[in-house]
């Protein structure tokens, strides 16, 4: 009897616990800066790439995705570089627009999404890069 | 120091000689020892010292002296009581507690019914002072430790409690228990005197005095709120000082219906509960039909509540009782909104786009992909800030913020202080009481904050032993402070119109927003300026109440059973009302600031002081004879009253200064400057007569006669009788084989009349209004603009009382020694004559009709109450408890009103009061298809449901579409209407519910066992109706206004989409509630709710230390809860609402309905 209540507690918390998006979401690569250095100068110019590697639930209804900095947020001339899924040999990816940095230090490049399924799921997705700006 | 010496034994010699030469002639029997030593006062010169809570001081004494040394009688009047005396100087004698001398030990006896030597099982016993105790056995006998000269207390339901000291020679002992008066004579106040419960045969029902004392709430109203069954209580809002309605068995009349409430009577004098302190109740009555309340007239038609406060009493030694408690509020309602920019910009787009074809912001994607950005960010991200300045200095919003707990504080301490002194002696009885209470409101910036005291005084002298004189006086004061306008109510809807979680309360330099170009086409006004007027922090405003009532009575007792009283009372009240108010600054450009252009804005100061003053007089007979088995009272006398109301207003704009406020820095226009004088008088005289015969055969008749001023001569009086019968069968011989388990049996039948004035004061005469000033600037010499007056329509000078007729028919039963109790009543309230428009009149006669008595309606109704009662052993320790319920109901046609046509937009004969007409939904489009073949049924171009729905052009998508509500053609006319609304043709409508009340019931239960004390309290309504009318968005959300902030966070889980057919609301489309041409605005079964509900109103657990006896006579510690939980069918919809705040408007905009957690002490000494 009190093996049974113990396995219901914890499958009472195991359901209480678990991950509250029932729908799959896509899966990508880390960010590939080009061209890729260890550090960069105030300046420079970047591109961004991301590839998709599973695309997720078939129920998605509607995907956006763009690119961001960390130091745009408080620039009202700087706003989302959205971009378009390009598939080349059925593979899908997305590419920013050519980046140029502006500030110094430990700076961070985003890719991100808003995924909308079914019953306004709205889901995100967030990719961070880090860059070292001299 | 040996001449002090030498005085010293000198008067100590002289006071031993002087007792020894005193005596004492002395005999009493069988009575307390506190009786007994006035009477040896009186026959020496020496005076008792004690304690009054002394052990032993009841201890019942026996002495026959004649002539005997004082020494000696002290000793014999002393023997066995636990008592020692010492002979103090300057004639004291000082009492205290007999030095034990003895062990512990074990003490056994038995206990027996005095009637019939039965054994009572079950019986509590304890040791007096401590908290060991037992109970009985199934034989009676019980076994319990204790020492010699501590004393047993034998209690059991139903008898007499009995004590007895252990004495050293005896172990066992033999209690016999007399049937207790207490229960079967308990004394219920009623109009101008008090009966037994037993013999009354009109409904009343008393609310238990535990019910109501030590709640931490500063209105009476709501500690009463569900205490009877027939009691409707309706709170018009949860912040400190909220009014509320309340009736009795239903509305009186539909006439001023908001002022034909329950008379109230404090001590007599009429008074407002919630300007009661509820500490100091010692009963409350509820006179619920016209028998029982016939005898207080004009105000009475409603029902009479009986406050009666406590008192002194002869032979009690000072006592006082404190009582403090403080703890927390918090709301009883959940308030997880959207606070998530994204979102709350994201619906209101879509609702709004779809409505009218552009976004409510004009936010591009690359906003939104800003707002998605921020999406999880709690507090300002430096990476992320919420707000972004533009080239042109305008700001951009991109904020998370929680509107709702920027405006309300989640929890907010109260504090209750509670101090008392009573006393008396044969002379003289007093009662002396305070109150400090106070709360803190929930609106954060610039708190409102709730200041309550209130005092009583309350001294009755016997003058002579046949004449008593009383003075009673209380003063209540309130303050009450809080920012904004005049109304606090706005703070709960208009604060959150337009403001979204994207949009924050300042601007990064710290300026209030206001204003901005991204929302509503630059129109959408943050908080309509409530946001701005916060932060600016200059609106004031101050609510004083202060009431005085001094009261005055004389009774002379004139003869054998004949005794004369007389009373006056004068109340005062005065009610200022300050407002102040100032232009609110806000910025919309970095280094700008502006002043918010609405009325809010204006630099004003606006006062009222309104004095009420009531007179009241009573003098009235009394006569009271009995005489074998039978038992007479005559009541008989006169009440008058004269009521004053006073009241000035003013207004004037621009003062000199922000920070003062008086008129005299004002130096702009008088906006308003006004004065309100109104005065009425009653007079009554009033008789009844009480007759019983042996307790079995009960009468009650009783007549009253009253004049109002607020007719005209020749209508003015209206006499008013009532009668009742009541049978006690459980009196009658042939009961007597079952008396041992049906204990009490008694049927009561009612009749009476009731006249309500509640008319205006001035109805039957024709006014003039002489204020009116040309607002066109017309002067005649070029300076003073002319003043006009107006001849208001004519009255009808015949209108006179209306009249109430209640027919009741009860039953008080009892079983197994009054264990198990019940009272239940079924009545009729007939209400005729009630004032309202009556004959048509042509047309020609060119004004409104004027006001007859023409209109009736019909209450019928029933209550039921069961309650039990019993003790048992757990653990070897008695544990007492009961639990009792009740629950009534009721139903109200109009029978007769002057609407031939029966037009639904009034009232109309045959109507059921509360009703609610609404159309017919019998779901959602699920597809195209459904659309398409319901437009082959119905035009929706001709219905006036859809009016919104396919006359809006510039929508996204006009027309019904799949998620649209679907009406059913009730007429199968081809559209959906209101016909002419017309109960004949209501067009589609039909009546879906009610919005009365329904199944008002309560639930209590309440235990006692080792010191330790629980109660429970649960209220509840089995049912009411409600229609979400336009402007209740916490429920309609974006359907009523798609920019209001406080928006449930699972809303959109509950919208119509092809992935959500099974939606609660439809498809989403902004304004769709807010007006009776939108699909959502008409009252319809589909989103028809219930708001009954069950609440756990009151929560009390309590302990009583057994410690500090020598200096507590009790001391309690407890904690207290008040409504800490509720259920309603609400809550699957909505569960931002309170049930009961839904009830108080259509909209449910009112200052939210708190719970309360505090903890407290009570200490008596």
């Amino acid at each position: 009897m009190k093996r049974q209540l113990y396995i219901l507690i914890l499958s009472a918390l195991l359901i209480g616990c678990a991950d509250k998006t029932s729908v799959t979401l896509p899966t990508f690569s880390k960010i590939t800066v080009t061209p890729e250095q260890a550090t960069y100068a105030v300046g420079d110019q970047v591109e961004c790439s991301v590839t998709m590697l599973t695309p997720g639930d078939a129920s998605l209804k509607q995907a956006t995705y763009w690119f961001y900095t960390s130091w745009w947020g408080s620039n009202p001339d700087m706003t989302a570089d959205f971009c378009q899924p390009d598939t080349v040999d059925g593979v899908i990816s997305f590419t920013s627009s050519p980046i140029t940095l502006t500030e110094k230090g430990e700076v961070r490049i985003y890719f991100w999404g808003r995924l909308e399924y079914p019953n306004w799921d709205f889901q995100p997705i967030k990719i961070p890069v880090t860059l070292k700006v001299e | 120091m040996k001449r002090i010496f030498t005085i010293a034994l000198f008067t100590m010699l002289l006071s031993m000689l002087s007792a020894q030469a005193q005596t004492l002639t002395l005999k009493v029997s069988d009575r307390p020892l506190h009786e007994v030593l006035p009477l040896v006062e009186q026959q020496c010169d020496y005076h008792f010292f004690y304690n009054s809570n002394l052990p032993g001081l009841d201890s019942r004494v026996t002495v026959n002296l004649t002539n005997t040394p004082l020494e000696q009688a002290l000793r014999q009047l002393f023997n066995g009581t636990g008592i020692s005396y010492k002979m103090a100087e300057n004639n004291v004698i000082v009492l205290s507690v007999e030095e034990k001398k003895s062990t512990s030990r074990t003490v056994r006896g038995v206990v027996l019914d005095k009637s019939n030597n039965d054994p009572i099982i079950g019986a509590s016993v304890v040791v007096k002072g401590t908290t060991q105790g037992t109970i009985t056995d199934y034989d009676g006998n019980f076994s319990i430790e204790a020492t010699s000269g501590q004393y047993l207390q034998v209690s059991y339901l139903g008898y007499q409690t009995y004590e007895l000291r252990v004495t050293p020679n005896s172990d066992t002992y033999r209690v016999t228990l007399t049937e207790s008066t207490s229960e079967l004579d308990e004394v219920v106040v009623v109009g101008y005197g008090a009966q037994k419960k037993v013999n009354l045969t009109g409904a009343v029902s008393v609310v238990d005095q535990k019910d109501i004392v030590g709640r931490p709430t500063a209105n009476m109203a709501t500690a009463l709120q569900g205490a009877d069954p027939a009691l409707n209580i309706t709170m018009s809002a949860g912040g400190p000082g909220a009014g509320y309605n309340y009736n009795i068995r239903g509305v009186a009349s539909i006439n001023n219906s908001s002022t034909t409430k329950p008379l109230v009577l404090v001590d007599g004098v009429e008074m407002d509960l919630s300007r009661v302190n509820s500490n100091d109740i010692e009963s409350v009555s509820i006179l619920k039909d016209a028998s029982a309340s016939a005898i207080y007239g004009s105000k009475a038609a409603a029902g009479v509540i009986l406050v009666t406060t406590k008192s002194g009493k002869e032979g009690l030694a000072p006592q006082v009782t404190i009582d403090a408690k403080a703890g927390w509020k918090a709301s009883t309602t959940e308030h997880d909104f959207i606070t998530q920019g994204f979102w709350s910009a994201y619906i209101s787009d879509i609702f709004m786009r779809q409505h009218t074809n552009f976004a409510m912001t004009t936010y591009t994607d690359a906003d939104y992909a800003e707002l998605w950005m921020r999406l999880n960010d709690v507090t300002e991200n430096p990476e992320r800030p919420w707000v972004v300045t533009q080239p042109d200095g305008s700001y951009k919003y991109y904020a998370n913020f929680d509107w709702y707990d920027y405006y309300f504080k989640s929890i907010r301490p109260v504090q209750d202080y509670n101090i008392s002194l009573k006393g008396g002696n044969d002379k003289v009885n007093y009662f002396v009481s305070a109150r400090y209470f106070t709360e803190d409101g929930m609106i954060r910036i610039d708190n409102d904050k709730w200041h309550q005291i209130s005092t009583r005084a309350k001294v009755n002298v016997n003058i002579k032993p046949w004449m008593h004189y009383g003075v009673n006086f209380s003063f209540f004061s309130s303050k009450y402070t809080y920012p904004g306008t005049e109304s606090s109510r706005e703070f709960f809807r208009v604060g959150s119109l337009h403001a979204m979680a994207f949009i924050p309360s300042t601007n990064p330099d710290g300026s209030a927003v206001y204003l901005n170009p991204w929302i509503y086409s630059g129109q959408g006004t943050v908080g309509d300026g409530i946001n701005a007027m916060l932060i600016n922090g200059k609106h004031k405003n101050v609510n004083l109440n202060r009431e005085m009532v001094m009261q005055h009575s004389l009774s002379f007792d004139l003869y054998k059973n004949l005794s004369l009283n007389a009373d006056y009372s004068f109340t005062w009240r005065l009610k200022e009302i300050s407002n102040r108010c100032v232009k609110i600054p806000y910025s919309a450009k970095e280094g700008t600031t502006d002043l918010i252009e609405n009325w809010r804005s204006v630099d004003s100061y606006h006062q009222q002081l309104a004095r009420y003053q009531t007179h009241n007089y009573n003098v009235y007979l009394r006569w009271s004879p009995t005489w074998d088995k039978h038992s007479l009272t005559l009541t008989a006398g006169y009440n008058g009253e004269m009521y004053r109301y006073h009241s000035l207003e003013a207004e004037r704009m621009d003062l000199m200064t922000e920070d003062l406020s008086s008129f005299n820095f004002a130096k702009g226009e008088v906006t308003e400057l006004s004065e309100s004088i109104k005065t009425a008088a009653t007079n009554g005289f009033f008789a009844r007569l009480n007759y019983d015969w042996a307790g079995r055969y009960l009468f009650e008749v009783s007549v009253r006669a009253d004049a109002s001023s607020r007719f005209a001569p020749g209508y003015r009086w209206a006499v008013t009788p009532g009668g009742s019968l009541g049978w006690r069968m459980s009196e009658e011989p042939f009961w007597e084989p079952i008396q041992d388990w049906w204990s009490n049996a008694k049927i009561r039948l009612s009749a009476g009349q009731l006249a309500n004035q509640m008319t205006d004061y001035y109805d039957y005469i024709q006014s003039i209004n002489a204020d009116g000033m040309f607002t066109q600037q017309i002067t005649l010499d070029g300076a003073s603009i002319l003043s006009y007056a107006t001849e208001a329509d004519p009255n009808a000078a015949t209108l006179t009382w209306e009249k109430m007729t209640t027919y009741d028919a009860g039953i008080d039963m009892a079983w197994l020694n009054n264990r198990l109790s019940l009272t239940g009543d079924i009545y009729m309230r007939n209400t005729e004559g009630m004032l309202n428009t009556g004959t048509a009149l042509p047309s020609v006669y060119g004004a409104t009709d004027p006001k007859q008595n023409s209109a009736n309606m019909s209450t019928k109704g029933w209550e039921l109450s069961l309650a039990w009662r019993d003790q048992h052993k757990v653990l070897g320790k008695p544990l007492r408890y009961e639990i009792s319920g009740g629950v009534g109901n009721y139903k109200t046609v109009i029978t007769k009103y002057n609407n031939p046509e029966k037009l639904l937009t009034t009232y109309y004969e045959g109507q059921v009061l509360g009703e609610l007409w609404g159309y017919e939904i019998d779901g959602l489009f699920a597809n195209q298809q459904e659309v398409d073949d319901y437009l082959t049924r119905v035009n929706p171009v001709e219905s006036e449901v859809y009016t919104d729905i396919v006359g809006v052009v510039d929508s996204k998508a006009p027309g019904l579409h799949p998620g649209d509500v679907r009406y059913v053609d009730l007429n199968g006319d081809g559209k959906i209407t209101s016909g002419n609304s017309t109960v004949d043709n209501p067009g589609d409508r039909r009546i879906i519910g009610n919005t009365l009340p329904q199944y008002n019931y309560n639930f209590h239960v309440s235990a006692e066992w080792y010191g330790i004390d629980l109660s429970l309290y649960f209220q509840g309504i089995g049912r009411r109706d409600w229609y979400a009318s336009t402007e209740a968005t916490t429920f309609w959300g974006p359907y009523s206004r798609p920019y209001q902030g406080f928006m449930p966070k699972d809303f959109m889980s509950n919208v119509w989409s092809e992935d959500n057919p099974d939606a609660y609301f439809p498809r989403y489309r902004a304004y769709e509630a807010l007006g009776s041409a939108n699909s959502l605005g008409p009252a319809n079964n589909r989103y028809m709710l219930n708001v009954g509900y069950l609440r756990l109103k009151n929560v009390t657990v309590g302990y009583t230390l057994p410690c500090w006896k020598n200096v507590f006579s009790d001391f309690r510690i407890y904690f207290t809860a008040e409504n800490p939980w509720y259920w309603s069918p609400l809550q699957q919809y909505c569960r931002s609402i309170d049930p009961e705040s839904a009830v108080v408007s259509s909209q449910a905009i009112t200052y939210g309905f708190a719970k309360s957690f505090t903890f407290g002490i009570n200490a008596t000494f």
